[in-house]
């Protein structure tokens, strides 16, 4: 019994060593956001018009590759500042530790769709007017605090050696193609002659 | 009339120091003025610069779509003041370059510095221009403090070195014996004084 209050005791020590991982959930003037339309073409960074956009931080175990392995965390908002966006310096990553390494990705949608990235995600699917688009993966990114000796620094989470490389876009929902809408088309107009027929 | 002509006696030169992508921990080794962060090296956008206030770090960046220099709440901010002596986290958020830091030696010749090291965690570096295979010799000449801990950045995490007596001297995190940290020129490293404030001084060569 005495044993295992130790052991208690012990763990309780650890766990209080170690604070939250900390990151700062930003982008930077060389890792802008950007739209593009449903073709593809660009239409240039995000505007400076703050509110437009939510960004969210996904997490994932190290190494992580696949996009649907990740989980959603902490959201931002775009800034005033073209193809900027913030959610904070110091940012508390929760379930990891100050020193740990994880996996990170930044997906990124339009405010009208709601703050929820399942339902932007369906949404854009259905072709509702708007943007979403995902950045790539950084699979191992470290994360500051104060790892039980010392404050390590929190990293950025775009740029430098484990950060996000590189920007992303945020893209239109796809256009139905025209055959289709013909076809469409074609199908009301004979549920139009059928009715009358009838 | 005969007049005196008064000459001012200093060194002047330069310093390259390597900064690759994410995270250094570094201390200016020439003063070149006022030593403020725009004219200590090379300004690139989206730079990050911590400084240690004592309990936790201060956070300045460089950042033209908010207009320049930053806080952590996007507020504008003062350039931060890096004085040789000072150590503080940069982030290069590109890639590796050459920074070249100008100015002058310190001391001047004839004098002397005395960097105060608080009880507690500092960060610091060498306010001489010098580097050493071993930080307590000359002529970086650290202070040799029993239960010290000098804590260098390896590019992802803290390399950990403590002077305990009670364990034969130099030690790692383990407790086992250690080789003494050197110091490279232009470097920062945290130092942990368990004792009173102590002075750490310095001469030329």
């Amino acid at each position: 019994m005495k044993k295992i209050l130790i052991a208690v005791g012990l763990a309780a020590l650890v766990s209080s060593a170690s604070a939250q991982g900390l990151i700062n959930f930003l982008n930077s003037p060389a890792t802008l956001v950007t739209l593009a339309d449903a073709e593809g073409n660009s239409l240039g960074s995000t505007p400076n018009v703050a509110g437009q956009f939510y960004f969210q931080l996904f997490i994932a175990p190290a190494g992580t590759s696949s996009d649907a392995a990740f989980v959603g965390g902490v959201l931002a908002t775009n800034q005033a500042s073209a193809g900027r966006f913030s959610g904070g310096v110091n940012v508390q990553v929760p379930g990891y530790a100050a020193g740990s390494t994880v996996a990170i990705l930044v997906r990124g949608w339009s405010a009208s769709y709601g703050n929820n990235y399942a339902t932007a995600l369906e949404a854009w699917n259905q072709g509702i007017a708007g943007y979403i688009g995902s950045s790539a993966i950084a699979p191992n990114f470290t994360l500051g605090g104060f790892d039980g000796t010392a404050t390590l620094p929190t990293l950025p989470a775009f740029g430098g050696s484990v950060g996000i490389q590189g920007g992303f876009t945020l893209v239109a929902p796809p256009v139905p193609e025209p055959t289709s809408m013909a076809l469409a088309g074609l199908g009301a107009a004979s549920l139009l002659v059928f009715r009358r027929r009838k | 009339m005969a007049q005196s002509n008064v000459y001012s006696l200093n060194i002047v030169g330069y310093v390259n120091k390597v900064v690759p992508s994410g995270y250094s921990l570094l201390a200016n080794p020439l003063s070149s003025g006022a030593n403020n962060a725009d004219e200590v090296g090379t300004l690139v956008d989206g730079s990050v610069y911590l400084t240690w206030n004592g309990a936790g770090f201060d956070y300045t960046s460089y950042d033209s779509g908010f207009g320049g220099w930053i806080d952590a709440a996007f507020n504008p901010a003062n350039p931060p003041k890096l004085s040789p002596g000072k150590g503080y986290f940069y982030f290069n958020p590109g890639a590796t370059y050459t920074n070249t830091y100008v100015g002058e030696v310190v001391p001047a010749p004839g004098a002397a510095n005395s960097l105060v090291l608080p009880s507690g965690y500092s960060l610091v570096g060498s306010v001489l221009p010098v580097s050493s295979s071993a930080i307590t010799a000359a002529p970086v000449s650290l202070p040799l403090l029993d239960g010290s801990v000098i804590l260098q950045w390896n590019g992802v995490g803290y390399v950990y070195t403590s002077y305990d007596s009670g364990f034969g001297g130099w030690i790692d995190a383990g407790f086992n014996p250690a080789s003494e940290p050197g110091y490279t020129v232009g470097d920062g490293f945290f130092i942990f004084n368990p004792a009173s404030a102590t002075p750490w001084e310095q001469s030329l060569p």
